[in-house]
């Protein structure tokens, strides 16, 4: 084939200017740290990756609802464990008010006590997570029980509207999961947590043994139920955290799959990028060599 | 054998003087043409002149392969097309470019971008916004904080259409450029014919002529999708599918016309002499349309029917449900915009965060409402069932990539193909330097010697007439 000198330098730019482009991909890519950068590069990957993205991302708010629900759960727990404590110790009271021994005085004094302790369970029942009212269902702005007082002692206590709602928190795809104990479970009733103190208060200051003795049967109820739902919020957070540790998990080897989808490797382009200037050179020196080159210099 | 005339030496010297004299301007010719586009080296053929009258210059000719310029032009046009596609779609690419990064969800760059920028991200963080509501429906900070993303969303979305029509209106006043250049190009190849013919006929030679005439021809190839017809007096017919652009020293103009298609005004081509509609197929004014009418309108389009589900799936599920106040039946994104171009939060969003709708039963600890907003992004809605907003966007943006791609693959396989064929073109009409440069000396010594012949002759008369 007859070769000319526009053909000579042609061939020669074309081979420089793809060369170039490839050592520039290869910069580009060591400098901003991955092979992706833009869409075209490696569009089903680009997909991929958004996805897992997104699932990511989707993992972080789960966690998040999870360790508010974890926190809803936990403060309910204590709120409960501290009432159970309570109610074991209303028991003990129980029965000392019911032994003969006891005059009239003694049972007023417990009877003090008991209502000191009542005032106590009325307490925890307007607890606050994040100043929301935990056991007021769904409507959670406003306190839910209410007690009626005569002459400044609680003679009953009322819910103030429907506490039975639940809430709940998403803690992996369509998984939702209840946080809250709806107060109506242990505050209303018949022998809910008031009722039953309520109830042996009176019996005490009242200096009725018989009632004060049947009241230990509600007291142990009582205290049944109460450790029946901590166990319900033990198994919820039990579950919880295994959800969150699944979804750590999950992070981890997501993130270590998107790292090798989209992260470069360093070393092999490195040397990509090392050969590619060896021929990038090589044709530089070599046409500065061929080129300039005529009869013309000779003649 | 007739006798010799010693004049007719004189005669030979003469003759041979001339034809090296005229071979050596036409290798000066072109050494002088070595760089410039589209040239063809000329060949001087010398002719014994006959009777021993020493020698002529038969013919001066062009060296050049029809066959392969036929080839280059066809794959011109492919190299037009593609190259314009490549740039057109590159441009495209960019506006789509997602933020992404390795090691966590957030942090880190990959497509040049800031982090959270891209819509793939705006939208995760708006369904986890209304999580991050039902975490706390009671709270203002979380309802402003889910309105922000909201806006963050459809600004987004604003901005992609802006940037695609903004695209295709760059791309329709590149169209009428194209249009104007490909005119010129006629009326110069119109002109070139005339002057073809004109020099042929005055005997002169007509060569560079038709370098300019092929040159034009490659030059138009790259635009538009012509034939060719080469006729034997040296003039050429351009053909646009079968309807003639140049005959003779005619041209017919394209002319171009905005026609208006639903909201957008794109420029149509027809024949400016029957006004019949020009169809296009190659070249880079294909190129321009084919990205302007088909890719860009399918991509706004996909986007808007993207947007259209997701107002109506969200207003849906808000009208449901209960603010904070306890509104409820109110809309989320206001009903009636229903495009990237215009997707707008309600007003009444807008005037009170109170009337985003977080509640499922009317009481303000409940989060039914936000929760079944946010796991929408779960819910099948695009596609005809087929698809989530999320899949249906990575699914657009994964065909937008591969689209540049191809048409990156595309246009570099071209460039290759036409680089050999331009090679082996050159190789036939290119000047070597070398080859000039031996005919020069070939030429120099010729003329030396001739003008020794005439000077030795010149000493015989001198002789002769001192006899």
């Amino acid at each position: 084939m007859r070769i000319t000198t526009r053909m000579a330098v042609g061939t020669l730019v074309n081979n420089l200017d793809r060369s170039y482009e490839r050592i520039v991909r290869f910069q580009n890519e060591l400098s901003s740290g991955t092979r992706l950068n833009s869409l075209s590069d490696d569009p089903a990957g680009i997909e991929r990756s958004l996805a897992m993205r997104s699932e990511l991302r989707n993992a972080e708010q789960f966690k998040k609802n999870i360790s508010d629900g974890i926190g809803w759960l936990e403060l309910s727990e204590a709120t409960l464990s501290e009432m159970e404590a309570l109610f074991v110790q209303v028991r003990g009271l129980a029965i000392q008010g019911s032994t003969s021994t006891f005059n009239a005085e003694q049972r007023n004094a417990i009877a003090g006590q008991v209502d000191q302790l009542l005032e106590h369970v009325q307490g925890l029942s307007e607890a606050r997570y994040r100043g929301r009212y935990i056991f007021a269902g769904t409507q959670t702005a406003d306190v839910p029980y209410v007690p009626d007082r005569a002459n400044g002692v609680i003679v009953d206590v009322k819910p103030r509207g429907r506490t039975d709602g639940s809430i709940e928190r998403e803690i992996s795809d369509g998984i939702v999961m209840q946080v809250n104990v709806p107060g109506n479970e242990l505050f209303e009733g018949d022998g809910n947590a008031f009722t039953t103190l309520i109830e042996l208060r009176d019996a005490l200051r009242d200096n009725a043994v018989e009632r004060v003795g049947d009241s230990l049967t509600g007291l142990a109820e009582m205290r049944e139920r109460i450790s029946s739902v901590r166990g319900l919020i033990g198994a919820r957070v039990n579950r919880m955290e295994i959800t969150q540790n699944v979804l750590d998990r999950m992070s981890v080897e997501m993130t270590t799959i998107l790292s090798e989808d989209e992260d470069v490797d360093l070393a092999s382009t490195i040397v990509n990028l090392q050969q590619e200037q060896d021929v990038f050179q090589a044709a530089l020196a070599s046409g500065s060599v061929v080129v300039p080159q005529s009869l013309m210099d000779f003649i | 054998m007739p006798m010799s005339a010693i004049n007719q030496g004189i005669e030979i010297g003469r003759r041979a003087l001339q034809s090296q004299q005229a071979a050596l301007n036409v290798t000066g010719h072109n050494i002088a043409n070595a760089n410039t586009p589209g040239f063809s080296r000329r060949k001087v053929n010398l002719e014994s002149a006959g009777n021993g009258n020493g020698v002529d210059v038969s013919s001066v000719v062009r060296q050049r392969s029809q066959f392969l310029d036929a080839q280059i032009r066809v794959e011109q046009q492919l190299l037009g097309r593609w190259e314009t596609m490549e740039r057109a779609l590159g441009g495209l690419e960019a506006i789509f470019n997602e933020p992404a990064g390795a090691g966590s969800s957030e942090a880190g760059t990959i497509f040049n971008e800031p982090s959270g920028v891209g819509f793939s991200g705006s939208l995760s963080r708006f369904w986890n916004a209304w999580q991050d509501l039902a975490n706390v429906p009671e709270s203002g900070a979380a309802r402003a904080a889910l309105r922000q993303e909201a806006e963050f969303l459809t600004t987004n979305l604003h901005q992609y259409h802006a940037q695609l029509h903004a695209a295709r209106l760059g791309l329709d006043d590149e169209a009428v450029i194209e249009v104007n250049e490909i005119n010129d190009m006629l009326d110069q190849l119109a002109e070139v014919n005339g002057a073809i013919v004109q020099a042929k006929f005055g005997e002169e030679n007509a060569g560079d002529l038709e370098d300019q005439r092929d040159r034009l021809l490659d030059e138009l190839s790259l635009r538009v999708d012509i034939t060719t017809v080469l006729r034997e007096n040296g003039q050429v017919s351009v053909l646009l599918s079968g309807h003639n652009l140049v005959e003779a020293t005619k041209s017919v103009h394209l002319e171009t016309r905005q026609l208006s298609q639903e909201s957008f005004t794109s420029t149509r081509i027809f024949f400016s002499d029957d006004g019949s509609a020009a169809s296009i197929r190659e070249g880079r004014l294909r190129g321009i349309i084919e990205v302007r009418d088909q890719v860009v309108p399918d991509i706004i389009e996909r986007l808007d029917d993207m947007v259209a589900a997701m107002v109506d799936r969200v207003n849906a599920l808000h009208n449901a449900g209960f603010g904070r106040d306890g509104t409820t039946g109110v809309d989320f994104f206001n009903a009636n915009m229903i495009s990237a171009s215009n997707i707008v939060l309600d007003d009444t969003i807008l005037d009170d965060l109170d009337n985003i709708a977080a509640s499922g039963d009317g009481n303000s600890g409940d989060n039914g409402s936000a929760l079944a907003i946010s796991s929408l992004r779960n819910e099948k809605i695009l596609a005809g069932g087929s698809m989530t907003v999320e899949g249906f966007y990575n699914e657009l943006i994964g065909e937008v990539g591969a689209r540049s791609k191809e048409a990156q693959t595309m246009a570099s396989n071209h460039r290759l193909f036409s680089g050999q064929i331009e090679n082996r073109r050159q190789s036939i009409q290119g000047v070597s330097l070398n080859d000039e440069a031996s005919q020069l000396v070939l030429f120099q010594r010729a003329y030396q010697a001739a003008a020794r012949t005439v000077s030795i002759i010149d000493d015989l008369m001198e002789v002769t007439i001192n006899i």
